[in-house]
C-alpha cells in the first residue's frame, strides 16, 4: 500500500465520522493548548529573567578577584595571589581572552557640573578596549584622557529639585572632587577637571543613575593618590580584574585557567547556565502538567478508534478477503489516530499561541498599570521549537493511542469479520 | 492437465461452547487448472467452510491444501494475505462491497493493497468495468445499484488482480433467475475465455449445469 493511498484512505474514513472525530480532535486541541501555554509561561519567565540578568552584566565578562572566602569563618577573606601587572600580562595571553582590565571603582566622589552638584557618585575606570556602551557623544581616544562618560539618567542624580536632562550635559566641563585621609587624620581634597564626552546607554538598573566612567589610566592615578601607599600595585596588587573573552564559548575554559592560578572567578555565564538548567526543569514540569489534559484526550482517541473499528468490522473483513495484509490494516488505523493527533496538535498549538498573546497582553496591561516598569515579568512566549515539539508530541500521542485499536483491527479473523453485521 | 488445487484429508472442527461440530470431515478432492466446478449440498453441509479454507480465509485442523504447489497450511498471516491478493478472487452471496466506495473504487481496492500506482489502477479498473458491463455505473455507490449490478462490481473486484482461481459462495443466491443467469454467463466467460479455475457453491441445479463437474457434500463429506 502506497503512503499516498494511506493518506487518502485516512481522510475519507475520518470524513465519514465527522462529528465524532471533531470532538476527539477538540480534546487533543485542549491538551495541546494547555501544554503550549504552560511551557510558554516557563519560556517567558526564563527570557525575562535572562533579560534582567543581561542588564546586570555581560556573559563575556569574568570578574576575577584575588580574595576568596576563607574556610575559617572568623578569618573573613583570605588573599591567595597578588594581582600585579605581570599577572595581568599572563592572563591576557590565555587563549580566548580579549582584554584584561583592573577593576577600579572610586566611591564617594562629588561631581560638579556648572552649578549642579551630585554627591556619592561611583566612578568606574574603563579601558578603551572595553568601553561602556554609549548612546550619545564619542569615546575618549586614550586611557588617560581627562574625560568622563555619564550614566544614562545621571541628570536625575543632582541635588537640584528638578532633574536635568542628561543629554544637555554633553560637552560640559565637570569637576570631580575626591578626598583622602592622611596619616595625621586630616583630610585632603583634590579636584580634577574633566569633560563630559559621552552618555552611556540605558542599562535598566540602578547603575543608570549615579554612575560615571572615566578612562582607566585616569582612574588608576586617582585611586593610587587616594590609597596613598608607595608601590601599592607591586606590594598589594589590584583587588579585582575584569577579564573579557572573545565569545561566551571561551568563558568556561578561561575560567578554569584562572581558577588554576588560584584566583576567585565569578562568571555571569556560569550563573546564567545554571539558571537555564533550572528553567529546563521548570518548563518540563509545566509541560508535564499540561500533558495531563493530553493524556485524557488520548483516552478519547482510543475510544473513538475502538468504536469505529467495531462499526467497520465487516469492512475490515472485506479488505482482508481482497488481500489487505495485517500491516495495511495497522497503517490505516494508525494513520487515522495519528491524523487526529496531528490535527489536534496543529489546532492546539495555534490556539496556545493566540492564548499566549492574549495572556501576555493582559499581564502587561495589569502590571504596567500597577507601575511595573518596562518589560513585564510575566509573559508567554511560544518559540518555534515549542510549536514544533507540541505538534510532534500530539501526533505521537495520537499514534501511541492508535496502537492498541490498530492491532485489534489487524488481528481480526477475516471470516469472523465478514460475518459481522 | 495440471492440478490447480489438491485437497487431502481436510478436517475443520468448530467448538460451540461444549459442542464439537465437524464442519469438514476428512475431505479429499482435486481440481484441475481451468476447471469450472460447482459444489452442492444441504445447508450446513460444509460447502462454505471448504471454499473459505481453499481461499485462505480461515485455518484448518488437519489435512492439506495445495494450490499451485503452494502449501496453504505453511503460510503465515502475511503470506496468506498475499495469496488471497494474488491468486484468489472471492465472490460472495451478499456481494460484500464497501458501502462508502463507488463501483470503481470498490474494484480498485485490491490494486491498492497490491501497491499498484494510481495511473495504472485507473486504466485497469476502466477495462474491468467495461468487461463486466458497468461503465455507466462507475461512480455509483452500492446503495445506488441493483443486486445484479452490485454482484458485477464484486466480480470485477475479484478479477482485477488477475487471480488464477475464482471462488463463488452462492453468487446468484440473492438474485432473480434472469439476473442470476447473467452472472453465470460472466463466470462462464471468465472460465472459458480467460482460463480461470472457478469453484462455485450453489443450491440451484440449474446454475450447477454451467459447471464442468459438480461435487456433492453431505455432513462434511463428499458423497459424489
Ligand atoms: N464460526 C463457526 N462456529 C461454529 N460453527 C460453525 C462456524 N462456521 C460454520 N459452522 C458450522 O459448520 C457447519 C458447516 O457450515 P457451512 O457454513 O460450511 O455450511 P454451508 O454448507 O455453507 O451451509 P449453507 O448452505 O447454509 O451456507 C455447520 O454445521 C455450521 O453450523
Ligand atoms: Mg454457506
Amino acid at each position: 500500500m502506497n503512503s499516498s493511498d494511506i493518506v487518502s484512505f485516512v481522510l475519507v474514513n475520518l470524513k465519514r465520522m465527522k462529528l465524532r472525530v471533531s470532538l476527539t480532535v477538540l480534546g487533543v486541541i485542549v491538551g495541546t493548548t494547555a501544554i503550549v501555554a504552560m511551557v510558554a509561561l516557563g519560556v517567558g519567565m526564563q527570557q525575562s529573567l535572562i533579560r534582567q540578568f543581561n542588564s546586570l552584566g555581560n556573559v563575556n565578562e569574568l570578574m576575577v578577584s584575588a580574595n576568596r572566602p576563607s574556610a575559617n569563618p572568623f578569618e573573613g577573606q583570605v588573599k591567595n595571589v597578588r594581582i600585579d601587572d605581570k599577572l595581568i600580562k599572563e592572563i591576557s595571553r590565555i587563549n580566548g581572552v580579549k582584554s584584561v582590565v583592573p577593576m577600579i571603582n572610586i566611591g564617594n566622589v562629588l561631581v560638579k557640573i556648572q552649578s549642579h552638584k551630585a554627591s556619592n557618585v561611583v566612578i568606574q575606570g574603563f579601558s578603551k578596549k572595553e568601553t561602556p556602551k554609549i548612546s550619545r557623544g564619542s569615546l575618549p581616544k586614550r586611557d588617560d584622557d581627562k574625560a568622563i562618560i555619564l550614566s544614562n539618567k545621571f541628570g536625575e542624580s543632582f541635588d537640584d529639585k528638578t532633574p536635568l536632562s542628561t543629554g544637555d550635559l554633553l560637552g560640559k566641563q565637570a569637576l570631580l572632587k575626591v578626598s583622602r585621609t592622611l596619616d595625621d587624620g586630616s583630610e585632603e581634597v583634590r579636584q580634577i577637571r574633566v569633560r563630559v564626552v559621552a552618555i552611556a546607554e540605558e542599562k535598566g538598573s540602578k547603575a543608570d543613575y549615579s554612575n560615571a566612567y572615566i578612562p582607566i589610566g585616569l582612574a588608576k592615578e586617582i585611586w593610587l593618590w587616594q590609597e596613598n601607599k608607595p608601590n601599592l600595585i607591586k606590594r598589594q596588587g589590584y583587588s579585582s580584574l575584569v577579564v573579557t573573552v572573545n565569545s561566551p564559548d571561551y568563558a568556561d575554559s578561561v575560567l578554569k585557567k584562572l581558577e588554576a592560578k588560584k584566583l576567585t572567578v565569578f562568571s555571569m555565564k556560569q550563573v546564567l547556565d545554571s539558571i537555564q538548567t533550572s528553567f529546563k526543569v521548570i518548563q518540563a514540569v509545566l509541560g508535564a502538567i499540561g500533558s495531563v489534559a493530553l493524556l485524557v484526550a488520548s483516552i478519547g482517541i482510543i475510544n473513538t478508534m475502538i468504536m469505529s473499528i467495531y462499526e467497520r468490522t465487516r469492512e475490515i473483513g472485506i479488505m482482508k478477503a481482497v488481500g489487505a495484509s495485517n500491516k495495511d490494516i495497522i497503517k490505516i488505523f494508525l494513520g487515522e489516530a495519528g491524523f487526529i493527533g496531528l490535527a489536534g496538535g496543529i489546532g492546539g498549538t495555534f490556539l496556545g499561541w493566540i492564548l499566549s498573546k492574549v495572556l501576555s497582553a493582559l499581564a502587561a496591561f495589569y502590571l504596567s498599570s500597577s507601575g511595573g516598569g518596562n518589560g513585564s515579568p510575566i509573559s508567554f512566549i511560544v518559540p518555534l521549537w515549542l510549536a514544533v515539539f507540541a505538534v510532534a508530541f500530539a501526533t505521537s500521542v495520537g499514534l501511541i493511542a492508535g496502537i492498541y485499536p490498530a492491532l485489534r483491527a489487524a488481528r481480526l479473523n477475516p471470516l469472523v469479520a465478514l460475518r459481522h453485521e | 492437465m495440471a492440478k490447480a488445487i489438491t485437497v487431502t484429508n481436510l478436517v475443520r472442527k468448530y467448538t460451540l461452547g461444549e459442542v464439537l461440530v465437524t464442519a469438514l470431515d476428512n475431505i479429499s478432492l482435486s481440481i484441475e487448472q481451468g476447471e469450472f466446478v460447482s459444489i452442492m449440498g444441504t445447508s450446513g453441509s460444509g460447502k462454505s467452510t471448504l471454499l473459505n479454507l481453499i481461499g485462505g480465509l480461515d485455518r484448518f485442523d488437519s489435512g492439506k491444501i495445495i494450490v499451485d504447489e503452494l502449501d496453504i497450511a505453511s503460510l503465515d498471516e502475511n503470506e496468506l494475505a498475499k495469496y488471497r491478493r494474488e491468486k484468489i478472487g472471492f465472490i460472495f452471496q451478499s456481494y460484500n462491497l464497501i458501502p462508502t466506495l463507488t463501483a470503481q473504487q470498490n474494484i480498485e481496492l485490491p490494486l491498492i493493497f497490491a501497491g499498484v500506482p494510481k495511473d495504472d489502477r485507473l486504466s485497469k479498473t476502466e477495462q474491468i468495468l467495461r468487461a463486466v458491463g458497468l461503465e455507466k455505473r462507475m461512480h455509483h455507490r452500492p446503495t445506488e445499484m441493483s443486486g445484479g449490478e452490485q454482484q458485477r462490481v464484486a466480480i470485477g473486484r475479484a478479477l482485477i488482480n488477475g487471480p488464477s482461481i475464482i471462488l463463488g459462495d452462492e453468487p446468484t443466491g440473492n438474485l432473480d433467475s434472469k439476473t442470476g443467469e447473467e452472472i453465470m454467463e460472466l463466470l462462464t466467460w471468465m472460465n472459458k475465455e480467460n482460463g480461470l479455475t472457478v469453484i462455485m457453491v450453489t443450491h440451484d441445479p440449474e446454475k450447477a449445469r454451467y459447471a464442468d463437474r459438480t461435487i456433492l457434500i453431505k455432513d462434511g463429506r463428499i458423497i459424489g
